[in-house]
């Protein structure tokens, strides 16, 4: 029983993360790699029902959002959760394309906390998601 | 202290570690017959079942909940089945669920097997057999079950560690503090994270703590996990709290050992003195906990293990078999050396003898063994050798005999099949006949296709064979359903057929053949119904004469009309029945079809529909029987390769024979006519009389009907008086003559001499026959013809 005892990833552990991606093999490989460090994923596959998801999860402590979505793109989303007085502050993390080099500053622009490129380097993503988590 | 919450463990029953709800199976494919089928075939299962109809459903159900087993077709548009599974199993949460990937295309498997072979993976072959895939998934989810149970159990495990109102500490092999459940670290003032690493003698009141090393000591030399028989046996000592106080407790102490732990622990627990009948219950509980651990680990042990014994054997024949699984055995006991061996008792049960060995066996070791059986006769034994002159353990024995059952159902599957099929090939061999006999006058051809799907003989067949008189006999015949036992009857059905067709001296009508048929069908066991069709074919006599017991109905193509032979009477089966000769008459050039289901039946339309395609192809086909019966096949409804059911087809095809023709040599001859079947009974004269009437008078003049009426009443009174069997009258019109021909089977005129005497034809009244027309004649056998000129000036311009 001692052997299933698991030291976690502290300012991790037991976290809610609200994961916005329309392409559900990303949603399905994040939420692998966020469970296995204790955390909590709920998940939405475009903008619109991310939205709905984050009002149903209140609690959401941290937001993975892909900026490249048919309808509602991420720029999209992240303002309109910005938009919410009570969401104004929560960590929002966008998920960008590397060879889009502007995306970063209109992703930030929109109301994104951070950005990360893909594919998504998991240690990379881990330390951030600490950083935005920790305090 | 010890007013907190209730024990988090069900007190003292095992009910709590049992799973009582079942989860559900996830079954993805993208075609939704496909899903209809596995839902249809899994229902008896008992698991629930949820569908998906792509990998991104499959995924994001995944995502949502908790499953026992997925079912995942590997082509699919989009996410591929591969793909999912490589999602799954990177995923903790999902990483042993078992998948079993369904793939109709033999290549998939290597992939499957290579790129995932760990773990619970499997794969079915589509068409998939229910039978099969139901026991697959039944052994997979109960193995997830287990393997749930197991983990079930040790979150109860913890549970009861951590929320337990006693103190419990676990301690390494140096007596310190491991982990320290809230419940002790209250008791000295403390919180578990500070406990740990602190030696557990620093808690205890100095003067307590030699029982309390002693206790230790002792625990180490028990056998594990036993406490003190009584409460006599226990010791009070003091906890010397970090705060300073002092609290009195029974500690009982026992070892935990776990197939996960390097060394073993000691588990102590503290009860507070007041409540040693509550540590009594928490005593209680730990055995209880223990032994429901113990219990679920080796079963999901043992069902991983008959798993792996049963798991994706693809061998055909009880040779291939046998020796498969006996390496199989030997890898899951780890065993020096394993024996299957089937004995002359597998022979009965139709199995064949068979002896396989792996690894080396010790000549001085022991063998251990278990039944095969079959039918509940034994056929012979698994055989195990553990090796080192070791026994095999109680739950060894138990999984010996368990592989042993599950072989006897493999090793008699495949004999089965492999029967099946063998049977199947041989009677569709036999039932049909090596060559087509030879006739003067008859081109025949015949073609026989088995049906494509799986090796069920369709009960279809033919036979053909002539009599010494020059005439044709041809059999069609059709067993309702299918199956090795109807088709065996057929076989026999078809030499009855044939003895009953030939056997005699004078060779009974094909009605009288289909009558005895019957009467001999009813001294057999069997409850299969037949469709048979018996022909005869006289091409000397221009006749044909058959009967029908419910086959579909010959076609006859004359003068590139096509015309269904009809009159049908029941099919052979348990019931009493009544079967009739039919006759038409036919002539050269004329083509007749004998054909069974296969080549005219569509699912989605009605037989007539089919029969019409047939007529419409025959009508515009060649001649010549090989070609034409091709040309007849690629008509047939959905001409795939495989045909769904059996297709036979006969075709008997007129031509000139080698000796002449006594036929009237006027070639003008035009539409429109007579053909009756007359009974050879006293009413034929003036039946044959009034048919042509009935016929030509319209057309002739009295005087020439009247002259044809006495005519053909004589020849029919001698057919009737010294003819066998049915007679035929056909007449038919030329603008210059009627023509009248009369036909029976009798040995007939085939004595008289070519020329015509009058004296003899006297003796047979047959000198009214000569003076009423304008000629007559013979043609050998059974048929006497004469012709009646028209008067040219009366003769109308045209006949209907």
């Amino acid at each position: 029983m001692l052997g299933h005892l698991r030291s976690g990833d502290a300012p991790l552990q037991g976290r809610k993360v609200l994961v916005i991606d329309d392409d559900i093999r990303n949603v399905f490989a994040l939420t692998s790699t966020l469970e296995q460090r204790g955390m909590k994923v709920v998940f939405a596959e475009n903008g619109r029902e991310g939205l709905e998801r984050l009002q149903q999860h209140a609690n959401t402590d941290l937001v993975l959002l892909d900026i490249m979505m048919p309808e509602m793109d991420g720029y999209e989303t992240a303002r309109a959760i910005r938009a919410m007085p009570r969401f104004e502050h929560l960590p929002i993390i966008s998920l960008t394309a590397k060879a889009m080099k502007g995306d970063r500053e209109k992703a930030l622009a929109a109301g994104a906390s951070d950005y990360i490129t893909k594919p998504v380097d998991v240690e990379q993503l881990v330390s951030m998601m600490r950083v935005w988590l920790g305090a | 202290m010890m007013r907190e919450a209730p024990p988090v463990l069900p007190g003292g029953s095992m009910a709590g570690l049992a799973v009582d709800e079942r989860m559900p199976i996830l079954i993805v494919d993208d075609r939704e017959e496909n899903l209809k089928a596995l839902e249809a075939v899994l229902a008896p299962v008992g698991y629930p079942l949820v569908r998906a109809t792509s990998g991104k459903d499959a995924l994001r159900l995944l995502l949502e909940r908790d499953f026992a087993l997925v079912l995942l077709d590997v082509r699919m548009p989009g996410i591929d089945g591969l793909e999912t599974a490589r999602l799954i199993k990177g995923r903790e949460r999902t990483s042993e669920l078992p998948i079993v990937f369904l793939t109709a295309a033999r290549e998939d498997v290597a992939g499957i097997l290579r790129g995932y072979g760990v773990g619970a993976i499997d794969y079915v072959l589509k068409p998939f057999d229910p039978e099969l895939l139901r026991s697959k998934v039944a052994v997979f989810a109960e193995l997830e079950h287990s393997r749930r149970a197991l983990r079930r159990s040790e979150a109860f495990l913890l549970a009861a560690f951590e929320a337990a109102p006693i103190g419990k500490t676990v301690l390494d092999s140096e007596r310190r503090i491991v982990r320290a459940n809230p419940a002790f670290a209250r008791m000295v003032g403390s919180t578990p994270e500070q406990l740990a690493g602190i030696e557990i003698a620093e808690l205890c009141a100095p003067a307590d703590r030699e029982a309390l090393s002693d206790l230790l000591d002792q625990v180490g030399a028990e056998d594990a996990g036993v406490p003190p028989a009584d409460d006599e046996a226990g010791i009070d000592l003091r906890l010397h709290g970090l705060n300073g106080r002092e609290t009195w407790v029974a500690p009982t102490a026992s070892i935990i050992e776990s197939s996960e732990l390097a060394v073993s622990l000691r588990l102590i627990q503290w009860v507070d003195v007041g409540a040693r009948r509550r540590a009594e219950v928490a005593r209680a509980e730990l055995m209880l906990e223990q032994a429901a651990r113990a219990h679920a680990e080796a079963e999901a042990d043992h069902l991983e293990k008959l798993r792996q014994l049963g798991e994706g054997v693809e061998s055909v024949t009880v040779a291939e078999l046998v020796p498969e699984l006996t390496e199989r055995l030997r890898a899951v006991f780890s065993a020096r050396a394993a024996e299957i061996q089937l004995d002359e008792h597998a022979e009965s049960a139709g199995i064949a003898v068979a002896r396989a060995r792996a690894g080396t066996r010790d000549p001085d070791g022991r063998w251990q063994e278990a039944a095969v059986t079959a039918d509940g006769m034994v056929i012979g034994a698994v055989r195990v050798q553990p090796g080192d002159g070791r026994l095999l353990t109680a739950a060894e024995q138990a999984l010996l005999r368990d592989a042993a059952e599950h072989f006897s159902l493999l090793i008699r599957r495949v004999a089965l099949q492999h029967r099946e099929h063998q049977i199947a090939v041989e009677l569709q061999r036999g039932l049909m006949p090596a060559r087509l006999p030879t006739v003067p006058g008859v081109e025949i051809a015949a073609h026989y296709q088995a049906a494509g799907v799986g090796a069920e003989v369709g009960g279809d067949w033919y036979d053909a064979f002539t009599f010494r008189d020059g005439r044709l006999g041809v059999v069609v015949g059709d067993v309702t359903g299918s199956g090795i036992r109807a088709a065996s009857t057929m076989g026999q059905l078809r030499s009855v057929t044939r003895a009953f067709a030939l056997g005699d001296e004078t060779p009974p009508s094909p009605a009288e053949v289909l009558i005895r048929l019957r009467h001999y069908q009813q001294t057999l066991d069997s409850e299969a119904m037949f469709t048979l069709l018996y022909l005869v074919l006289d091409p000397a006599a221009g006749t044909v004469t058959w009967a029908n017991a419910g086959h579909l109905p010959p076609l006859l193509r004359a003068a590139g009309r096509v015309q269904v032979l009809q009159g049908t009477d029941t099919m052979l089966s348990v019931g009493s029945a009544e079967y009739h000769d039919r006759h038409a008459l036919v002539r050269e050039g004329d083509t007749l079809i004998l054909y069974t289901d296969g080549l005219v039946e569509r699912r989605d339309e009605a037989i007539d529909a089919g029969i019409g395609r047939l007529a419409a192809a025959l009508a515009g086909g060649p001649q010549e029987p090989d070609a034409l019966c091709a040309h007849i096949l690629k008509a047939r409804p959905g001409p795939g390769a495989q045909p769904e059911d059996d297709v036979t087809a006969v075709v008997l095809h007129l031509v000139a024979r080698d000796r002449g023709q006594l036929r009237a040599a006027d070639g003008s001859r035009q539409a429109g006519g007579l053909e009756v079947a007359l009974p050879a009974t006293a009413q034929a004269p003036g039946q044959a009389r009034r048919a042509l009437e009935r016929t030509f008078a319209e057309i002739l003049e009295p005087e020439e009907l009247e002259r044809a009426q006495l005519a053909v009443s004589e020849i029919v009174t001698n057919s009737v008086r010294h003819g066998q069997g049915p007679i035929v009258l056909r007449a038919e019109m030329t603008e210059a003559r009627l023509l009248v021909e009369v036909v029976d089977h009798g040995p007939g005129f085939e004595y008289l001499p070519r020329a015509v005497d009058d004296a003899e034809v006297g003796g047979w009244g047959l000198s009214i026959v000569a003076a009423e027309t304008s000629r007559w004649g013979l043609r050998e056998g059974a048929l006497v013809w004469f012709e009646i000129d028209r008067d040219p000036v009366r003769s109308p311009a045209g006949i209907v």
